[in-house]
């Protein structure tokens, strides 16, 4: 199927093109963690526009389903970074078995470590530098911002020198995180989170006396359809 | 059995390789559905603190969301990508930029689970369930096998109140039931 060419605005364009959106729709944890922010909004606005239902039946889903892809949420953003590391390790470990890996991995684990240091570096100088003036008295001048500016550039330098996919030698661990990303999403949204969250919704919608007049709703309705048969 | 064979069999370096090349976010969103398609309804089914029809329903309609969940993601991923030479800049713009694809491919997936899934989900589960539900239709306590219902009318021509027995009352409490099945407290 050919979709006709659209004439798009240049700034739309230029976003759809930043490297910075493509690194986060590459980076499985904040894609899926944007994903299910969207889940949270679209599937109970669905749940309240169905008309079909009663309402306040639709009430009660549709913020049960709010909590719920909330505490997903919550849950996934507090649970996967450790449990990507440890899946990461585990992955690492049996890469390195493979000599014709060894040097790849080395590689990235050097490339890295010089990001990581220039990171702290940036953020340390800056820190740095703004103390020094504010005890002195005075104010940021171009030299200043210029350097400054100078150190973020070689940062994100090393960083995306790290995150480049077309270096083969760096594919191997960029791949081995994002598998690990991909199975830790999987254990955590699959199976850990489902059976977290009757701990929490249940005691929330509790709180929210939601489940209290769903019980009033249930004992309402049979001397209703009893007049009415 | 063991799963030893089967995870001999994979091979992680061509896995991390690939992914290293080129991830996208349909490959997580889509693992994530095809688990949780066959998890949550096996967890459902396990609470046994749920009354089992409840549990039925909510497993099924569990179940059918992530099934039409898979597709959609893929294919809205796809049809986004279309897109891609309409937002290509031309060369003589200057910048830092990439390619449009991987932020085609994560819009698709984004307004897949905004608004395609949930809608598609609306439209398609009255139906899912009425086909799982006939089985069941028989079952459903009706008002005029009722025997509180049947008694209704008599006490009425009668002048009289009407106090329905405690068991009786048990028997219609299935009717409140009916309504928790058409969504309430139903996760999807």
């Amino acid at each position: 199927m050919k979709i006709p060419s659209i004439t798009i605005p240049l700034k739309i364009k230029e976003a759809m093109c930043s490297p910075r959106l493509a690194e986060i729709a590459e980076n499985t944890i904040s894609a899926v963690a944007i994903e299910t922010a969207l889940k949270m909004v679209g599937r109970p606005t669905f749940i309240i526009t169905d008309k079909k239902t009663d309402p306040k039946t639709k009430k009660y889903a549709a913020i049960k389903e709010f909590l719920y892809q909330g505490t997903c949420l919550g849950l996934y953003l507090g649970i996967v970074p450790p449990v990507k590391r440890a899946i990461n390790k585990f992955i690492i470990s049996r890469l390195s078995k493979n000599p014709a890996n060894a040097e790849s991995i080395d590689a990235y684990h050097a490339e890295s470590k010089i990001a990581s240091t220039a990171r702290k570096a940036y953020r340390r100088s800056g820190s740095v530098i703004d103390r020094t003036l504010s005890s002195l008295g005075l104010k940021k001048n171009e030299v200043i911002k210029t350097a400054k500016k100078e150190l973020l550039y070689a940062e994100k330098v090393l960083r995306e020198k790290v995150a480049d996919p077309s270096n083969p030698k760096m594919q191997l661990c960029k791949g081995s995180k994002e598998l690990s990303a991909i199975i830790g999403s999987v254990v955590t949204l699959a199976i850990v989170a489902p059976e977290l969250s009757h701990f929490i919704v249940h005691p929330m919608m509790k709180i929210l006396g939601f489940d209290k007049k769903n019980e009033e709703v249930k004992s309402q309705v049979v001397p209703q359809v009893s007049i009415k048969a | 059995m063991s799963l030893r064979p089967i995870f001999k069999k994979i091979n992680l370096t061509d896995i991390s390789n690939a992914l290293g090349a080129e991830n996208s976010a349909v490959y997580t969103v889509v693992a994530v559905a095809a688990f949780k398609g066959i998890f949550r309804p096996f967890f459902t089914m396990k609470d046994k603190k749920q009354d089992p029809k409840s549990r039925k329903y909510a497993a099924i309609r569990e179940g059918a969301t992530e099934i039409i969940a898979i597709p959609t993601y893929i294919g809205l991923a796809k049809l986004t990508a279309k897109l891609a030479p309409s937002l290509t800049l031309d060369k003589s713009i200057k910048g830092n930029f990439t390619s449009p694809n991987k932020a085609l491919h994560f819009a698709g997936v984004c307004l897949a689970a905004l608004i395609v899934i949930p809608g598609l989900c609306s439209l398609a589960m009255p139906y899912i369930l009425k086909v799982f539900n006939k089985n069941d239709k028989n079952k459903v306590v009706s008002n005029e096998i009722n025997p509180t219902a049947a008694m209704l009318p008599m006490a009425i021509a009668l002048g009289q109140p009407v106090r329905p027995e405690k068991t009786k009352l048990f028997n219609m409490n299935t009717y409140g039931k009916v309504t928790m099945n058409t969504g309430g407290g139903v996760r999807i």
